[in-house]
């Protein structure tokens, strides 16, 4: 019983402990720049992945070149797009 | 202990209503101070809960039968690691452990994504704190595993289905992979309420996905193995409601580990992987509500109990919110969504494995519903058997089959004939080599094994044949040896590999789905001392039976001396036990395994007469034992998928920094 009592005042501590610390209040609002992130690293792994593919066969020559040039556009929008928001 | 365990489930129930209700408030009205707390609020709970759980534990473990939950699920003369199990041996011990689970998943997602949590994603906390709030109100309010009562002598003794090694893991397996499915599902709600729709969401769950589909997935394999062995009818899988209750979820899982790639490789897809999520988690809700209500007949539900109406309400809640909060994000979820380029890609063969796998959870969601329906309905009892599961098996089965094989060798984005014609070579010969075997040795007589060993042969090589391929590519890039190279090449996409093992594991599971179901051979027969039974190339001789009695149950079995082709291969013994306290008669089957051709031989002996006659039904089983080959590889396969990969976890920090910097200048 005694365990228990000790149990429910170390969890009142722990969950009114921020409330008397000081935090400031707000969130963050980086949405925008973490979608040109996740952009430009997925054209970038996009673009590694076509090159060993090529290089382990599975994409034929003519595919690779058709391929490869939309990819490296799509890159270098990407690492626009990241310059714009930062 | 009573007074501990109930005052220790009042503080988590507490804590969890504090954590929704402050966490919600605080999501709201971005008030960072009262989501911290609402976020210790829901930490906290989880000693508070595993102090619940020791309770119960401890008073197993004292023989406490004041505990009506105590008595009723053990006894004295229960072993010990069974006296521990019976935590789960019952409905509100079960709810108990699916409490503990998600306290201690919820604890270790919000702990380890604290960051996001805070900054992007502060709607996780209210979200797993209202759902584990439910669990908590029924545990405290509506079935409590801390009733008490004038200690009797001695307690009922645990059900004896449950009193098996596998009845050990299972259940804790298969909760693992329930509630561990709510971590997704929280993190996807939170993302859409604040319109974080990036892949952050889906990056921060990711593992948390794959541990609970590989523990669902061993749980079904040790299910299965458990009713192998124990009730003994030979087979491993009936179709059972509450077995298809857990093949539900993981199915529509799997269809989401494939989906969420197409997702972080091109931004596809978005609308349809939260759809999946929130499937995936009414249907793990669902299994819950079909195991613990006694809604259908099935050896799994151990009663009718109360907590049904309660269970409907929450996957009412969960779903309805769950779709209205997609639709309302259908806009955001819509935009910049590219689409598929073509239908011969890597992304397009894993559309079609989505559709396939989601199609198969329907028709086997139908068949367990369809029955209740029509009860409900027409007041007609209906049961949906074998016969209609096997056909859509074989229906959706193969196909995904053949895609297993087909996917790793085609590109992303789009593949030209001669593309595919390169990959395809070497694993369409090797199928049609396996094939062509087969009927050679007149082994293919039926259409659908054929396919299915065919098809897996083609998943096989397909594997073997990107191994090699990834292999050398890796070592003209890098140099070194062959197996730095591999090493290199495993080690730098891990998921992708460890899924190819995983996709080797559901090869021979094929393999040894239809070798064990239509290759078997049964026979069986009433014997007397000194007499044989002769079945696929075995000969057991009937020597007689023995007794032997126990503290917790007395084992009658009779014995047979085997022979294999005409060499003595030792003896079997098979047959019943008598659980004393529980006052009830149990299966104890003798199962002799080949290792080297995957056979099983399997003993059922029954009707012992004082005459010293028995009957016995003996059963060989081919390749059965790939099945459980097959759960070794599937773990292995898991594992590489779930190491951490040290260059992602780099790039995804860069990430993190860059955007700190920004949002700090």
């Amino acid at each position: 019983m005694i365990l228990l009592c000790v149990l429910a005042l170390a969890c009142a501590a722990f969950v009114v402990w921020p409330l008397i610390r000081f935090a400031p209040d707000a969130l963050s609002r980086e949405p925008e720049l973490f979608e040109a992130l996740e952009e430009r690293d997925r054209a970038l792994a996009a673009l590694r992945e076509l090159e060993f593919d090529h290089r382990s066969g599975k994409v034929v020559d003519d595919d690779y070149r058709s391929l490869v040039r939309a990819l490296r556009l799509r890159a270098a929008d990407a690492l626009r797009q990241v310059d714009a928001h930062a | 202990m009573a007074l501990v365990g109930s005052g220790a489930l009042a503080l988590a129930l507490g804590l969890y209503v504090y954590a929704a209700l402050a966490g919600a408030w605080a999501a709201a009205r971005s008030s960072n101070r009262l989501q911290r707390s609402a976020r210790n609020a829901l930490l906290a709970a989880l000693p508070a809960t595993a102090a619940a759980t020791g309770a119960l534990v401890f008073a197993f473990l004292r023989h406490d039968f004041s505990l009506v939950y105590v008595a009723n699920h053990s006894s004295r003369s229960l072993p010990l690691a069974y006296r521990i199990s019976a935590l789960w041996g019952g409905q509100e011990g079960s709810l108990l452990l699916w409490l503990l689970i998600l306290a201690a998943v919820a604890f270790g997602a919000v702990a380890l994504n604290r960051e996001l949590v805070d900054r992007a994603l502060p709607w996780a906390v209210p979200i797993l704190a209202a759902l584990a709030s439910v669990f908590a109100y029924l545990l405290v309010f509506v079935s409590s595993p801390f009733d008490t009562q004038a200690a009797p002598v001695d307690g009922a003794g645990l059900n004896a289905s449950l009193q098996n090694p596998y009845m050990l893991a299972h259940p804790p397996l298969l909760y693992l992979g329930y509630v561990g499915l709510t971590v997704p599902f929280a993190f996807a709600m939170a993302a859409l309420i604040s319109r974080r729709v990036d892949a952050r969401w889906l990056i921060a769950t990711r593992r948390w996905t794959i541990v609970s589909w590989t523990c669902l997935g061993l749980a079904i394999l040790l299910g299965s193995k458990w009713a192998y062995g124990t009730i003994g009818w030979g087979g491993y899988f009936a179709w059972d409601p509450v077995e298809n209750a857990a093949l539900l979820p993981w199915l529509t899982a799997t269809a989401y580990l494939h989906s969420v790639m197409v997702q972080e490789k091109k931004g596809m897809l978005r609308v349809w992987n939260v759809s999946l999520v929130v499937l995936t988690f009414s249907l793990a809700l669902f299994g819950t509500f079909l195991t613990r209500s006694g809604l259908v007949n099935s050896i799994h539900s151990f009663s009718k109990s109360p907590i049904g109406a309660w269970f409907v309400g929450l996957i009412a809640v969960v779903v309805l919110a769950s779709v209205a909060l997609v639709i309302a994000r259908l806009p955001l979820l819509r935009a910049r969504s590219p689409q598929l380029e073509s239908l011969v890609s890597r992304e397009a063969v894993f559309l079609y494995n989505n559709l396939l796998l989601v199609a198969f959870a329907l028709t086997v969601l139908w068949g367990v519903l369809f029955p209740v329906i029509s009860e409900t309905v027409r007041g007609v009892p209906y049961s949906v058997g074998p016969p209609f599961y096997n056909f859509f098996l074989r229906a959706f089965g193969l196909p995904l089959l053949l895609l297993m094989g087909i996917g790793p060798l085609v590109a992303w984005r789009r593949a030209s004939l001669r593309s595919l014609r390169r990959g395809l070579g070497w694993p369409a010969a090797a199928a049609l080599a396996a094939g062509a075997g087969l009927i050679a040795v007149g082994a293919g007589t039926r259409p659908a094994g054929l396919a299915a060993y065919s098809f897996s042969a083609f998943v096989l090589a397909s594997i073997a044949a990107e191994f090699v391929r990834g292999t050398r590519a890796r070592r003209s890039i890098d140099g070194g040896s062959w197996p730095a190279a591999f090493s290199s090449l495993v080690a730098r996409n891990r998921r992708r590999y460890g899924g190819y093992v995983v996709h080797a594991a559901v090869a021979l599971l094929a393999i040894g789905i239809a070798g064990s179901s239509i290759s078997r051979a049964t026979v069986e027969h009433r014997v007397h001392p000194g007499q044989t039974i002769a079945v696929g190339g075995y000969s057991l001789r009937y020597m007689g039976t023995s007794f032997r009695p126990g503290a917790n149950h007395d084992e009658l079995r009779a014995v047979l001396a085997v022979a294999h082709h005409g060499k003595r291969d030792g003896f079997v013994a098979a047959g019943r036990n008598h659980y004393h306290a529980e006052a009830f008669f149990g299966n104890a089957v003798a199962i002799k395994t080949d290792w080297l051709r995957a056979e099983d031989l399997f003993v059922i002996a029954d009707s012992f007469d004082v005459d010293g006659s028995v009957d016995v039904k003996v059963i060989v089983n081919p390749l059965v034992d790939l099945i459980w080959l097959a759960g070794v590889v599937f773990l292995l396969g898991s594992f590489v998928a779930l190491w951490p990969d040290a260059r992602e976890e780099r790039r995804l920090a860069r990430r993190d920094l860059t955007v700190g910097k920004v949002v700090t200048a």
